[in-house]
């Protein structure tokens, strides 16, 4: 996360807003949000109830757990049996179980919850977080729910990027679909080149730049890839 | 060049065994489609090529194009907002609107965008087997010419196969659902555009260049477009071994 962005109340109301709800039209009991890599701090956002929460925390402590392999992958990690994933003497398709700490299959078990899933926070090779999602009864996520979960995966990611539902109401509107123009992504990668940074601080800049100047995140894009446009090491100056 | 020219016959014939031979085998969906459009625009001598996927939203959003220009690309994004793409996605059905002033009549914004990229007749191939509808795939002629009805069958055979080759992967794998797939492979592209920008800035090269040394290099090193990409976009790997292959 960039130093502009760490997130505040602000930006847990959003969340609060963006997964209410969540429960009903996934098809699961409760959610959490979290940010921060796997091997690095990881710090939780929002959770809608202390079984989500805890967790969450359980997971952060032992770094190894769904929501991790989701943030390492960039795939999601569905969980559909806790207690089966847990039986050392399970048969298993995949060795995914293996990897998580038994401290989170304990905490599980013991707080009732039969299936988790975590779906990565990411945009392109530029990961955020995880959206952690569990259920007390066993059983996969359908389709709908699945499609509503990576839904709500972007919408999340747009939220901590500030390109969705963080912005004052006076400002340059926020614009989501900003993020389906190739020039953007483009224009990120030339910054991480230019400015020696990481791809989620050079989107940052980027970000901060079109902000600070009023003007869409695409024309900034646009300019950048053109090569109008340089963003120096000090933020926001050309 | 130095190949001998095998005519068309033999490079549909190998086109289709190509494609087919990624059902059998693991295959990046971004690779896969990538083929399908430099296929088609080779084989059909066309002018331009493009591919659009649905998102988990329902929107269609670029996934492969036959060339990097910029003015291509924002022709096909506009494409998620009318075009030949969205109307063959909806409809399941192709879709050819070959005359500018039907083109100006169904798609005012897009027809200025053709007009000004000298792109002509436009075409637009579901790639939908049964039920689902995945996405289409969008062909562009020069202007004054046209796609002959035969070649046109010929492609959506093509683009029919690449989305069997999509929606097999999820069969084999149960695990896996194909909105899994589609959302990994939009990802994908992003994480490509990233990797482009990063080469083209340190090689000081354009988009296309820079796509090229990706593509070559994760061919020649027998490594998915996709990883390269992540690799480059994460500093991993480093920009200048990729730019001198």
């Amino acid at each position: 996360m960039s130093e502009q962005r760490s997130p505040g109340t602000e930006l847990s109301s959003v969340l609060r807003a963006l997964c209410d709800g969540t429960p009903a039209s996934i098809g699961v009991t409760g959610a959490a949000v979290t940010v921060g890599e796997p091997s690095g701090i990881v710090e939780l956002l929002f959770a809608t109830d202390a079984v989500a929460e805890g967790l969450a925390d359980v997971e952060s402590a032992t770094g190894r757990g769904p929501g991790s392999r989701a943030l390492e992958s960039g795939s999601p990690v569905l969980v559909p049996d806790v207690v089966a994933a847990a039986d050392p003497k399970q048969e298993r398709r995949d060795d995914d179980a293996d990897a998580f700490a038994p401290a989170l299959w304990e905490q599980a078990e013991r707080l009732g919850v039969g299936a988790v899933f975590a779906f990565p926070l990411q945009l392109g090779a530029l990961r955020l977080g995880v959206l952690h999602l569990y259920r007390t009864e066993r059983g996969e996520l359908d389709d709908a729910g699945f499609r509503q979960s990576v839904i709500l995966a972007d919408r999340l990611t747009h939220a901590l990027l500030g390109v969705w539902g963080t912005e004052p109401a006076e400002s340059t509107e926020p614009d989501p679909s900003a993020l389906s123009r190739a020039a953007v992504h483009q224009a990120t990668g030339m910054l991480v080149a230019q400015l020696g940074v990481g791809i989620d601080e050079a989107f940052a800049r980027m970000r901060t730049h079109a902000f600070a100047e009023g003007r869409p995140l695409t024309e900034v894009a646009d300019d950048i890839v053109a090569r109008r446009l340089r963003i120096a090491d000090s933020d926001g100056e050309t | 060049m130095s190949r001998i020219d095998l005519g068309r016959e033999h490079q549909l014939a190998h086109a289709f065994v190509r494609l087919a031979d990624t059902l059998v085998s693991g295959f990046d969906l971004v690779e896969l489609f990538d083929d399908l459009i430099r296929t088609l625009v080779e084989i059909f001598d066309l002018s331009a090529a493009g591919l659009m996927m649905m998102d988990n939203a329902g929107k269609l959003r670029l996934v492969a194009s036959s060339s990097e220009r910029s003015r291509l690309v924002e022709l096909l994004e506009l494409q998620a907002d009318q075009g030949p793409c969205l109307d063959a996605f909806g409809s399941g059905a192709l879709v050819a609107v070959e005359g500018d002033h039907e083109q100006a009549q169904r798609w005012p914004a897009l027809s200025r965008l053709l007009r000004e990229a000298e792109l002509g007749a436009a075409y637009g191939l579901p790639m939908r087997l049964r039920e689902d509808t995945i996405g289409a795939v969008n062909l562009f002629h020069r202007p004054g010419e046209t796609v002959a009805t035969g070649d046109l069958v010929t492609a959506q055979a093509l683009a029919d196969v690449a989305t069997i080759a999509t929606l097999q992967a999820r069969a084999s794998r149960a695990s896996v659902q194909l909105a899994e797939q589609l959302q990994a492979a939009l990802n994908s592209r992003v994480t490509i555009e990233q990797a482009k920008g990063v080469l083209a800035e340190r090689g000081k090269v354009d988009m296309q260049a820079a796509f090229d040394r990706l593509r070559g290099f994760a061919r020649s090193h027998n490594l998915r477009l996709t990883e390269v990409a992540e690799a480059v976009a994460k500093g991993r790997l480093d920009a200048a071994e990729v730019l001198t292959g």
